[in-house]
């Protein structure tokens, strides 16, 4: 029974991903491991009616980083459970996830539930960062799937989203305007700038800010310049933006960007 | 000219003829419905063999009416597509013409012109409230009602081209506009007798009193003349004596009940339809053949109905053959002038429809400065060179369909069930436009769902999926829209049987949209249902692996319907499928609402 429940639920990551097949997860004996994780005990858990001890049960076998823990995990997401229960073991495997881990959570990428799909995405993307997944979750209107598609475009610097991204930034995402922020180089970096107006300035300071807040952006002419432009924008994120590359920005050699953002600081103290 | 130096002679040939004194030839006795003397009146007129234009040119002419700052009467030969003539007229009546007479009442009175220039011939002083005019080319012929007390008058005063008065006749009692043909004054009197009148002394040769309906409505043509009321039409012959509609030629239409408001000419005794009005937007237009001896036979089988800016071909038992949907604009003026049917528009854009098929074989534009406020179409006989193209039937009801004026609901209810009864994929599409249109009124709306389903036609599966195609995007803010009525169009092509390739193009189409996290719960049943009714068992792998991947879901448990649906298409399967379904109802896991569903579906009563 456990093997016709894998093989409908592969068959439908198949379907549904509209994907070249995978090869199907090899069946794998499960084996209880003594120290920190009780596997036997867990995979009872997963296996009763308790919500409560069926995800604490799954955040303990999806964090483990033995393979070998994750199978009974496996076979609850082959074979359903509640929701709560695949939210703790997806956020689980986030970390620790095997390419073997991978069809059984792409079986959830495009689950009804948010939280179940943010939580899907976030594993699915941290291990093998499909970027056509990461785009087209961009797109869906569930916010927290877009939060974790923007976390993933961001962190795989995926130029190809940049388009999604400028929209989101522009409809006051503020996961989008960090992914940008992530990513940017100089040219981007421009391109965000004159957003001016047309995105909320809350967001557009979150991107300029998230921009300045990485060591490695530059060069000084465009710190300078999105320095100018965070000045120009209103509300405490520009201010909180400011500060924040103030703190970040070494004292010496001496930045013109720095010093520009300090004397706005200074002559916004009010503002706060 | 002063008004008073026009009307002077015209007063004083009205007192000369007084001296004659009026005559009261209507009663409520007289030797009615006599056939005898109704053949020998009949015998007497003198009328065309063929349908032609009633004025002296032979043309086929329009004369409008213009409204706005400077009022103006044009005069239009639509078969050059060029204005005869335009003169300044405060046009207050229907235009009559024949020969070389045009008659309207204007401001002042009934004013005579020139068929030739529009130049003013005579004007006649009204000593009432002018009920018609009418005019034969050699007079002119008034009806008024005088005094308001408890003894009105009516008259019926007979005038010369050059505004004579020939003769009067009196009546106590109501006195309809009238039409004149051959000799003949056709004079209505208290909607139920139609007096036969001498046109040269206005003796009543006989008269025929309506047994069965009122007689309230006129028409002649240069052939024939007809009379009637909203009920029917009866032909003046010799039948016309029996009085009564089984031993007259007489004729009625069944029309769609959308349309029923139309009426077969104006009503001779409403003064408002004594000028141009928004009945004359709303209109059967019809001929009618000469027969021997037989049956009222309307010409062509073929009437049409004016519907404001519509136009409807139908046959006389209200089967729809053809529409014609006129841009923008409302048609103010419609005549069946048989090869063709004529309309002129507010905006003075004239359009000759072919009355077999609705194609425009002749359109032109009437140079005016205003509105045009209404015209009589003097076009009979007028055949265009042009044969035109017939129109797209579908296209022009789904024009009609999609039309934004809120005042033809109704018009559009019709149009879509005409539309329905239409097969191809293209109504399909039209139907589908609708549906997912969000400017289609609620229950516009819901009348075409119900076509949709109700068409059952797999040639528009295409169409269907294709609605389909629309995918929800944050980014564009797109939503899929219909996916509700969609789904149950396709549904209801359950038992129909479809090429293997559409079936899975279609369920495809539907399991993207049903098992989409954006689709709401009520459109995912009427898809999955869909996909039960035309996967014949192909669905059930994706119901299987659905199922059990949301068994444990409080969110799918609470889409009962959808559960249910769900259950029974596996367990209908074979014994793989129903020990999924056994499973399902057994595992702890299951959320209660799915298990005891699984547990249902496995019941024999509940195998289909």
């Amino acid at each position: 029974m456990r093997k016709l429940l894998v093989a409908i639920l592969f068959g439908l990551v198949a379907t549904a991903s509209a994907q070249p097949a995978r090869p199907a997860a090899p069946a794998r004996p499960v084996r209880a491991k003594p120290g920190k994780v009780d596997v036997a005990k867990a995979t009872a858990a997963l296996r009763g009616a308790d919500v409560a001890a069926a995800a604490k049960a799954a955040a303990e076998l999806g964090g483990s980083p033995d393979p070998a823990h994750h199978e009974p995990l496996l076979d609850a997401l082959a074979t359903g459970v509640h929701p709560d229960v695949l939210v703790a073991g997806l956020t689980a495997l986030t970390g620790t996830a095997t390419k073997t881990d991978l069809q059984a959570i792409g079986a959830y990428v495009r689950y009804r539930n948010g939280a179940v799909r943010a939580a899907a995405l976030r594993a699915f993307s941290k291990s093998i960062g499909d970027p056509t997944l990461v785009i087209e979750s961009l797109s869906v209107f569930d916010a927290p799937v877009r939060a974790a598609a923007a976390e993933a475009a961001g962190r795989m610097k995926l130029t190809a989203a940049v388009p999604a991204l400028l929209v989101l930034l522009d409809k006051g995402e503020a996961p989008a305007a960090l992914a940008l922020g992530a990513m940017a180089d100089e040219a981007l970096a421009r391109t965000v700038a004159e957003h001016l107006g047309v995105a909320p300035d809350a967001t557009l300071a979150v991107a300029l800010g998230a921009m300045l807040t990485r060591l490695e952006f530059g060069p000084e002419t465009i710190r300078v310049d999105l320095v100018r432009t965070l000045s120009k924008l209103s509300g405490v994120e520009a201010l909180d933006a400011l500060e924040g590359y103030v703190e970040i920005a070494p004292e010496n050699p001496p930045r013109q960007s720095r010093r520009e953002a300090e004397a706005v600081l200074k002559a916004r103290q009010g503002d706060r | 000219m002063s008004l008073a130096r026009v009307f002077a002679p015209v007063a004083l040939a009205a007192v000369l003829a007084a001296g004659c004194g009026p005559k009261t030839v209507y009663g409520l006795s007289s030797d009615d419905n006599n056939a005898e003397r109704l053949g020998a009146a009949l015998a007497k007129r003198a009328v065309a063999k063929a349908d032609a234009p009633l004025n002296a040119l032979g043309k086929p002419l329009v004369f409008a009416a213009v409204g706005g700052a400077k009022k103006q009467l044009v005069a239009f030969d639509a078969g050059a597509g060029s204005a005869l003539w335009t003169v300044d007229a405060d046009v207050q009546s229907r235009v009559a013409v024949a020969g070389e007479l045009v008659v309207a009442k204007e401001a002042g009175g009934v004013v005579v012109r020139k068929l030739a220039d529009g130049s003013v011939r005579a004007k006649l002083a009204l000593a009432g409230e002018l009920v018609g005019v009418t005019t034969d080319g050699e007079r002119v012929y008034v009806v008024v009602q005088a005094g308001t007390g408890p003894k009105p008058v009516w008259s019926l005063i007979a005038y010369s081209g050059d505004g004579s008065q020939l003769w009067q006749n009196d009546s106590p009692g109501a006195l309809g506009a009238p039409v004149a043909q051959g000799g003949l004054v056709l004079s209505p009197f208290l909607k139920q007798w139609l007096a036969v009148l001498d046109a040269r002394t206005g003796a009543q040769l006989t008269r025929v009193r309506g047994l069965d309906e009122e007689i309230s409505e006129l028409r002649v043509t240069a052939t024939a003349a007809f009379f009637g009321s909203k009920a029917g039409v009866f032909r003046l012959d010799d039948k016309a004596a029996t009085g009564s509609r089984a031993g007259a030629t007489y004729g009625t239409v069944t029309l769609p009940k959308e349309l029923a408001t139309a009426d077969y000419g104006h009503d001779a005794f409403d003064p408002v339809q004594a000028g141009y009005s928004a009945f004359d937007r709303r209109r059967i237009l019809w001929r009618a053949d000469p027969t021997a001896d037989g049956p009222f036979r309307w010409s062509g089988e073929l009437i049409a109905v004016h519907f404001f800016r519509f136009v409807f071909g139908l046959t006389p038992a209200g089967e729809f053959r053809w529409a014609y949907s006129h841009p923008r604009v409302e048609l103010v003026a419609s005549e069946h002038a048989g090869p063709v049917i004529v309309a002129v528009a507010g905006d003075g854009t004239l359009v000759a429809l072919d009355a077999a098929t609705g194609a425009v074989r002749a359109s032109a534009k009437l140079e005016v400065g205003g509105p045009v406020l209404g015209a009589t179409i003097d076009c009979d006989g007028w055949a265009p060179s042009d044969a035109g193209e017939a129109p797209s039937t579908v296209t022009a009801l789904a024009t009609i369909a999609r039309d934004r004026d809120a005042r033809f609901e109704a018009i559009k209810q019709y149009a879509v069930a005409t539309m329905a009864k239409l097969e191809g994929a293209d109504v399909t599409r039209d139907l589908v436009a609708l549906v997912v249109d969000p400017r289609t009124p609620i229950k516009l709306h819901d009348t075409v769902a119900d076509l949709l389903v109700a068409r059952k036609d797999p040639t528009g599966l295409p169409a269907l999926i294709d609605a389909l195609a629309v995918r929800p995007d944050f980014l564009t803010n797109t939503q899929p829209v219909g996916l509700i009525e969609v789904g149950r169009a396709i549904g209801a092509l359950g038992g129909v049987s479809l090429p293997e390739a559409e079936q899975a193009r279609a369920m495809a189409a539907l399991e993207l949209q049903a098992f989409d996290p954006a689709t709401a719960a009520p459109a995912r049943l009427e898809l999955v249902r869909a996909l039960i009714a035309i996967g014949h068992g192909r669905e059930r792998a994706r119901l299987k692996a659905e199922l059990v991947q949301y068994r444990a879901d409080p969110g799918f448990a609470a889409e009962a319907d959808l559960v249910v649906a769900m259950t029974a298409a596996v367990a209908a399967g074979g014994p793989e499928d129903r020990e999924v379904v056994r499973w399902i109802a057994a595992d702890a896991r299951s959320h209660p609402a799915v298990a005891a569903a699984a547990q249902a579906a496995l019941q024999p009563a509940s195998q289909p």
